[in-house]
């Protein structure tokens, strides 16, 4: 029996969109994530840097407009 | 000699064909994520660090190969253990206000970087001989039907052969006769190039870190991992996958930029990638120049498709809509119309004649610059949700090391990116 042979009356491989779907993680019985200190500190930097990002662009539109 | 048998009784070769088919019925993701992201945008950012600086930054791609891998392993594992993509996640798991962030900023730059895609088509097409008023709608066409067959499969094996063409490039970088010694030293030797470091240097080098791993990329693998239902005994298989994507866009890059430094070598003027291709004619011949024109219309194909996709998964995904390409069109009204809709409208700017293409490049900048440590920083923060994954798929602390580290890196990169260019003038001249 050659190796082809027997892949294909051994264990079969099925393609993912062929196989029973899987019980995943599921986010929805959850709700949102719990603000434990790296999640908050992470947000916080994540709007400042969002706000020096914002401050940024009306640096450049001012500029544009004229008023430096 | 008999084969060796495992106690199972299948022999060595059969267990390896096994693992090979199995390796196969999970690949596409990880490769068609990175090879997309070698669009018309890295090509102009990759030839023209050729074209400046020569070989001097190659070391800059070796570089971003497991920056790239440890970023899209994480979002494949996020898609295999939740079947979500990422825009659902950002949503489920931080509100309604940052999801809504995330899909706006998604939608707002993915329609930009098309408004690119197909600019570079129009540009190219002309250097061929070819009406841009035929060839972008004609490729905006061809787009629309490349995913609306109502089949995973079938889209991805079509998708997959547009990345195969992309090994034109290993072959024009051939023809450019690089000096191979030179290639492998700058490849691995870090250093910088004659003139020292200069904010034009600094910018380059940014643009070809945020050219390499793109926001959209996160969004793309992740959605597309859910589509094909990976399951989770293939993890192992799709990080190979991704790992082998990372290794083309980095080899990709190293390809184009060999042939920016064509023009290097020659002293010539570099202005975009079409110029470049005609430029080249003397080095290259009228075929190379041919081929280079062809694969600028190929990557700006492949990564207008999966750019479109991502906007329209992410969309999907926050709205609730159907969003599937297993799923026929009328099955999937709303994904499959706003794919449609955002290819349309940005070939129909393209058109306009005096479009400010130029403004649409910076802010595709700018923005791709504010996407995506915000997609990254979620991306960390889900990839630590013992909550949700358990112990199976949060990271391990060594890939937290890594990742904040990275993630600290592209804050600052990105920051200074969107100053250089929102405000010049805080920059100080060239140094000497």
């Amino acid at each position: 029996m050659t190796s082809l042979e027997q892949v294909l009356s051994g264990p079969r491989v099925i393609h993912p969109l062929d196989d029973v779907p899987e019980l995943k993680c599921d986010p929805d019985r959850l709700g949102r994530m719990a603000l434990t200190p790296t999640v908050r500190w992470s947000l916080l930097a994540l709007r400042g840097y969002l706000i020096v990002m914002m401050m940024l662009v009306g640096y450049r539109v001012l500029g544009s407009l004229g008023m430096f | 000699m008999p084969p060796a048998t495992e106690p199972g009784g299948r022999t060595f070769g059969a267990r390896w064909t096994h693992r090979l088919l199995s390796f196969l019925v999970v690949a596409g993701p990880g490769l068609i994520v990175m090879v997309a992201d070698n669009d018309a945008g890295a090509i102009s950012t990759y030839t023209q660090a050729g074209a400046q600086y020569g070989t001097r930054l190659l070391w800059v791609l070796l570089l971003l190969l497991p920056v790239t891998y440890f970023i899209q392993e994480m979002v494949a594992r996020l898609g295999i253990a939740t079947g979500r993509g990422h825009a659902a996640m950002i949503y489920r798991r931080f509100g309604k206000w940052w999801g809504r962030f995330s899909l706006f900023d998604l939608l707002l730059v993915n329609f930009l970087t098309l408004v690119t895609e197909f600019a570079a088509v129009a540009l190219a097409a002309d250097k061929l001989g070819v009406s841009p008023l035929i060839a972008v709608p004609l490729a905006a066409a061809a787009l629309v039907g490349l995913v609306g067959t109502g089949s995973y499969r079938r889209w991805e094996r079509m998708t997959l052969v547009l990345c195969g063409l992309d090994v034109a490039w290993f072959v024009l970088a051939v023809l450019t006769a690089p000096d191979t010694a030179t290639v492998a030293h700058d490849l691995i030797v870090p250093g910088v190039p004659v003139g020292g470091v200069t904010p034009d240097l600094v910018f380059l080098v940014i643009a070809i870190v945020g050219t390499t791993i793109a926001p959209w990329q996160l969004f793309f693998q992740q959605s597309c991992v859910a589509d094909k239902r990976l399951r989770f005994s293939d993890l192992k298989w799709a990080r190979i996958d991704t790992l082998l994507g990372a290794c083309m866009v980095v080899g990709l890059g190293v390809a184009m930029m060999l042939v920016g430094n064509a023009v290097h070598q020659a002293g010539l003027d570099y202005t975009d990638p079409a110029q470049m291709a005609e430029a080249l004619v003397p080095t290259i011949g009228t075929a190379g120049k041919t081929l280079i024109l062809l694969m600028m219309v190929n990557c700006a194909v492949l990564g207008a498709t999966a750019v479109s996709l991502s906007s329209a998964w992410a969309w999907g995904e926050v709205a609730c809509w159907s969003h599937s390409l297993q799923m026929k069109m009328s099955e999937a009204p709303g994904f499959y119309a706003s794919y449609a809709a955002c290819v349309a409208l940005a070939a129909a700017l393209v058109l306009v004649p005096g479009a400010p293409l130029q403004a649409i490049i910076v802010s595709v900048q700018v923005l791709a610059g504010i996407m995506l440590p915000s997609a990254i920083i979620f991306l960390q923060l889900l990839l630590n949700d013992r909550e949700l994954l358990g112990e199976a798929f949060v990271n391990k602390p060594w890939n937290n090391v890594v990742n904040w580290t990275v993630i600290a890196v592209l804050f600052a990169l990105s920051l200074i990116l969107a100053a250089q260019v929102l405000a010049p003038d805080l920059f100080p001249s060239p140094l000497p």
